[in-house]
């Protein structure tokens, strides 16, 4: 019982903190997924794959701008620039997605949707592995300032900082364009109903397009975040925070926006406080990979017994 | 016997608020063909959906032949005997004629004892159904692999039920008057003659309640005409109570012993078709406030 | 939506009737020739035959759970992992756990073992929306090659497993590539054999008919849950089998062989082949398990040779495109690399060939189950026919 007081505060806030800066990636991506399955009900299993090309389009950026050197000022420029790129990046390939492979089919069988959309994550993420990489591994420069702010026990890098900033800014802003602009409303119409919005005189395909973009933008920025944090990325990058950002967004009931916040936080929090927590206990001792099990067994585990989400009223509200 | 007798007692269906049903009570006698009648919107094919529980009603009770059904799953509905047609056609698509009809003889199609246990109704908690369910799972395990089993050996006895079925499937299809159709892909035949399977398909289930929805929608009136003749025949033959939906007056007054009106998903009326023709309610419901809607003159 | 549907329907019906009917002479044709000619060829291609069969046995039992249920299963390879791992588990000296039995003790274990996880695994989740599956699968299929590589007391991690013990048929051991190859034909036919059957029984009606729609098969008293489940242990089982006679073919088992791409190589293979088509299984097997092994052959490389001039002719062409460009496109490998290298771009290939179909033929390049009637499922009328003579 007392080995919980033998780890120090310090270990716990790192780890929160931690928990709370991959949760914004998650958070990012998995607003992705709840906005297609809001309007569409179909999980956009390329969504993982728009996220490694929004990490390929920043990498290339700060390549492009000097890499290592970059010093300065530039770092900002280069940061604001990468993000930009990335935004741009994915969501350019989430429209060209939307257009080719799954417009065709939006009246066929549910099957048929789901296969086209596997067929493109596996295109892209070959495509990029073997076809440009030759399976090799790109890193990220580090270019962000080291050192971190200390509060007490509670220590936060200048980089987790900035991630956890930028991501709750970028959400704020997506949020504010579903809830207060004409395209977000036809946004939501479209969820709510997809031939009552058409009625009032809603041009589906645009929401539609919007919804896949918006989303595939939030991906794309949160590739270059991930690239910063993590700095490995290649073709496959994106299959396990894919599966990761889904989960969130079935925690916080798919279809839901701010579900997919909550849900994306609680899934980093889950994973790594609640790994730790684990290993407190006498005799386990987890490896890193097991957080891949925790949020597996999550995802199970919510779909059996609230399929709605965790934290949603049994009417799941939409986006 | 005559079919089933059908008690539906206080029915009440809501949708996140939106009451689609409310206190609804039918009692249908065996054997009787009733009509279900009301302008669009009012609750006809959510009955429908209560009745071979796609939903679970949110009030109320329906029992067939004094036993509850409401809650059951669909299956469970279907096997005591409850069986649909739909309004828009809703056939296997890809598949041929007469294997539709033996999809519907699923049920039958069984070798040995066919022991069958009365089904439970749930309890409402998920984890006390799911509860339940453990201490049947070996048996079902173990039917499960013999079925496969059967399915691969093909002993003599599962010929032999498969080739009644076929009998069977065969002749429904005669009675219907597909007897020429029965190795056609469902979606390339004629829409009348999809009607027509999916009433044999329905009938496969050796129905106690027949529930059709719209049987006759998009049929010209010849074809309403002998519709109407099949409906007859099938409740003598197949001695089972019909319950429909229509929209062609025609047809509801042709067929119909009785009467149920449904309006804003209360029954505003109810009796034999003369009676209900002259009902104010009625004739306000439908030429009513709400004429411009279209609602009760809808089939083409 | 009905007559979208419909109208694919005419359109495939009109341009495609009879394509697998002619296929299907060409496939056994090739499995034929393959048995025959069995001393002719080398290792190779012997590895590459066994290969195109291990892969047409799994593209069978995936077709049962997506082809004919309608399940969308993205964790195939769990069940191969299953099968392969039982089997070198209990059957291998150098696993902790060697259980010293006979091979064929095994096998029906691994069989029981798969289909008792695709039951373990599909029960929470069948209930649900089928899209929901398909994210729960592709899980699970990293699961499992997870807990290979850190069950080390079972598993040895990625160090593996070995030298597991060959299958003793009393008057010869199943050692040679050939031996395994006629091992895994005999497999896929009674795979094949099995599958049809129950394909035409009223179980495989009703995992059609969940397929069609599935609120309409309940509504015809057809328990849904539990024929879902048996299409997912039957599928489960058969991957398991896959996998029991792979391992000691390959007589190496870790967790680096179970990745996704599996899962990926046995779902192209069923829909690119088409769905619940045999034939196009094993077509689909050749073509995308076999060429790709074909292409990295030495002949392939020696006959590849013969196109050196190519080189010559389109280098000068790129580098003029660079200058004019300023991109810095690569000149052309070595002739004899071309085959490699197309061979590495194969699951670029394969993703682009299940949108192209998905878009342009929903159900495969050779689908038409219905012209397929007329060979493995006589319509009921001389079934019904033919059983009440026999």
């Amino acid at each position: 019982m007392s080995i919980l007081f033998l780890t120090t505060p310090e270990f716990w806030f790192d780890q929160i903190v931690n928990g709370l800066t991959t949760g914004s990636i998650y958070a990012l991506v998995a607003l992705g997924y709840t906005m297609v399955y809001g309007v569409l009900q179909l999980i956009n299993f390329a969504h993982g794959e728009v996220f490694m090309i929004g990490a390929f389009a920043g990498y290339g950026v700060l390549l492009a701008l000097g890499g290592q050197d970059i010093s300065g000022v530039m770092i900002v420029v280069a940061l604001v620039l990468a993000l930009i790129a990335a935004g741009l990046a994915s969501g350019a390939t989430a429209i060209a997605i939307e257009r080719l492979a799954y417009r065709p089919l939006r009246n066929a069988p549910r099957l048929a949707p789901l296969i086209s959309a596997i067929g493109v994550s596996v295109f892209l993420s070959h495509l990029v592995d073997d076809g440009f990489l030759n399976g090799e591994t790109k890193h990220y420069d580090q270019i962000f300032p080291a050192g971190k702010l200390s509060l007490g026990a509670l220590n936060v890098s200048y980089l987790q900082l900035f991630l956890m900033g930028a991501s709750l800014a970028m959400m704020a802003v997506l949020y504010w364009i579903i809830q207060r602009t004409k395209l977000g409303r036809s946004i939501r119409a479209v969820a709510e109903s997809r031939d009552n919005a058409a009625l009032m005189g809603v041009d589906v395909n645009r929401a539609i397009v919007a919804t896949f973009a918006l989303g595939a933008i939030m991906a794309g920025f949160a590739g270059v975040l991930y690239g910063l944090f993590f700095s490995s990325i290649r073709g496959s990058m994106g299959f396990i925070p894919g599966i990761k950002a889904f989960t969130a967004a079935v925690l916080g009931g798919i279809g839901s926006i701010p579900g997919a916040v909550v849900g994306g936080y609680f899934l980093g929090l889950a994973e790594t406080v609640g790994r730790e927590l684990l290993n407190e206990i006498p005799g386990v001792n987890l490896p890193n990979e097991w957080k891949d099990v925790v949020a597996f067994a999550l995802l199970v585990l919510v779909l059996i017994f609230r399929p709605t989400g965790i934290f949603t009223q049994q009417e799941g509200k939409r986006a | 016997m005559a079919g089933a007798t059908l008690s539906v007692r206080g029915l009440g269906m809501r949708f996140e608020g939106l009451a689609a049903l409310a206190d609804v009570d039918i009692e249908v006698p065996g054997g009787q063909i009733r009509g279900v009648i009301g302008p669009n919107g009012a609750g006809k094919t959510t009955l429908f959906n209560c009745l071979t529980g796609f939903y679970h009603p949110t009030s109320g009770e329906i029992l067939l032949d004094g036993a509850r059904i409401d809650g059951l799953a669909t299956h469970e509905v279907s096997a005591l005997g409850v069986s649909r047609t739909f309004q828009n056609i809703r056939l296997f698509a890809n598949m041929t004629a007469i294997e539709n009809v033996l999809v519907g003889s699923h049920t039958h199609i069984t070798v040995g004892s066919g022991e069958r246990r009365a089904p439970r109704r749930p309890s409402g908690h998920r984890l006390l159904d799911a509860a339940r369910k453990i201490p049947g799972a070996p048996r079902a395990a173990g039917s499960a692999i013999n079925e496969l089993a059967g399915a691969v050996a093909r002993p003599p006895a599962v010929r032999r039920v498969e080739s009644e079925a076929t009998d069977r499937a065969r002749r429904l299809l005669q009675s219907v008057g597909l007897q020429r159709r029965e190795n056609m892909i469902a979606r390339n035949l004629p829409y009348g003659d999809q009607r027509r399977l999916e009433l044999a398909r329905a009938l496969a289930t050796r129905p106690r309640l027949l529930l059709l929805d719209e049987p006759t929608a998009g049929m010209n009136p010849q074809e309403s005409a002998s519709m109407v003749g099949l409906i007859r025949r099938i409740r003598d033959e197949f001695e089972t109570t019909v319950v429909l939906i229509e929209h062609q007056m025609r047809v509801v007054m042709g067929v119909c012993e009785q009467i149920t009106v449904l309006d804003y998903g209360r029954r505003i009326a109810e009796g034999s078709p003369a009676e209900v023709q002259q009902d104010a309610r009625v004739v306000e419901a439908y030429l009513g406030t709400r004429a411009g809607t279209g609602g009760g003159h809808a089939a083409p | 939506m009905r007559s979208l549907r419909a109208s694919w329907g005419r359109v495939q019906e009109q341009t495609w009737e009879r394509i697998p009917s002619r296929l299907r002479p060409i496939v056994w044709f090739l499995i034929a020739f393959s048995v025959v000619f069995i001393n002719r060829f080398d290792d190779t291609w012997m590895r590459m035959f066994f290969l195109v069969g291990l892969y047409a046995t799994l593209g069978m039992g995936l077709n049962v759970v997506v082809g004919m249920a309608g399940l969308l299963d993205l964790g195939f390879v769990a069940f191969f992992a299953t099968g392969a791992y039982t089997v070198a588990i209990f059957g291998s000296p150098v696993s902790p756990h060697d259980a010293h039995l006979n091979y064929w003790v095994l096998v029906p274990l691994a069989i029981g073992l798969g289909a008792l996880i695709g039951v373990l695994l599909g029960l929470p989740v069948l209930p649900l929306r089928g899209d929901y599956l398909a994210i729960v699968t592709l899980g699970f299929g990293e699961i499992i090659r997870i807990l290979a590589l850190n069950m080390n007391d079972y598993t040895r991690g990625s160090s593996g497993l070995f030298e597991i013990r060959k299958p003793d048929l009393g008057f010869m051991v199943i050692e040679d590539v050939r031996a395994f190859y006629v091992m895994i034909l005999v497999a896929a036919l009674a795979v094949w054999f099995v599958t049809s059957r129950i394909r035409d029984s009223r179980v495989g009606r009703a995992w059609e008919a969940i397929r069609e729609d599935e609120d309409v098969a309940a509504a015809m008293g057809i328990n849904t849950t539990r024929y879902k489940l048996m299409a997912f242990a039957t599928g489960a089982a058969v991957g398991a089998i896959g996998g029991a006679i792979y391992a000691p073919f390959i007589d190496f088992v870790a967790p680096q062989s179970f990745s996704l791409q599996v899962s990926i190589n046995v779902l192209a293979i069923v829909i690119i082949g088409g769905m619940g088509n045999t034939t196009g299984v094993i077509a689909g097997s050749l073509i995308l398990i076999g060429v790709p092994e074909l292409l990295q052959f030495q002949e392939t490389a020696d006959f590849l040779q013969k196109f050196a001039w190519l080189r010559d002719v389109l280098n000068p062409v790129i580098h003029g495109f660079n200058t004019v460009t300023f991109l810095n496109l690569p000149d052309l490998p070595q002739p004899e690399d071309w085959g490699k290298k197309l061979a590495l771009y194969r699951f670029v290939v394969f993703g682009l060939l299940m949108v192209i179909v998905m878009v342009l033929r929903p159900m495969g390049i050779f689908p038409s189950k219905r012209r397929e009637l007329e060979f493995e499922n006589p319509p009921e009328a001389e079934l019904a026919a033919s059983q009440g003579v026999g």
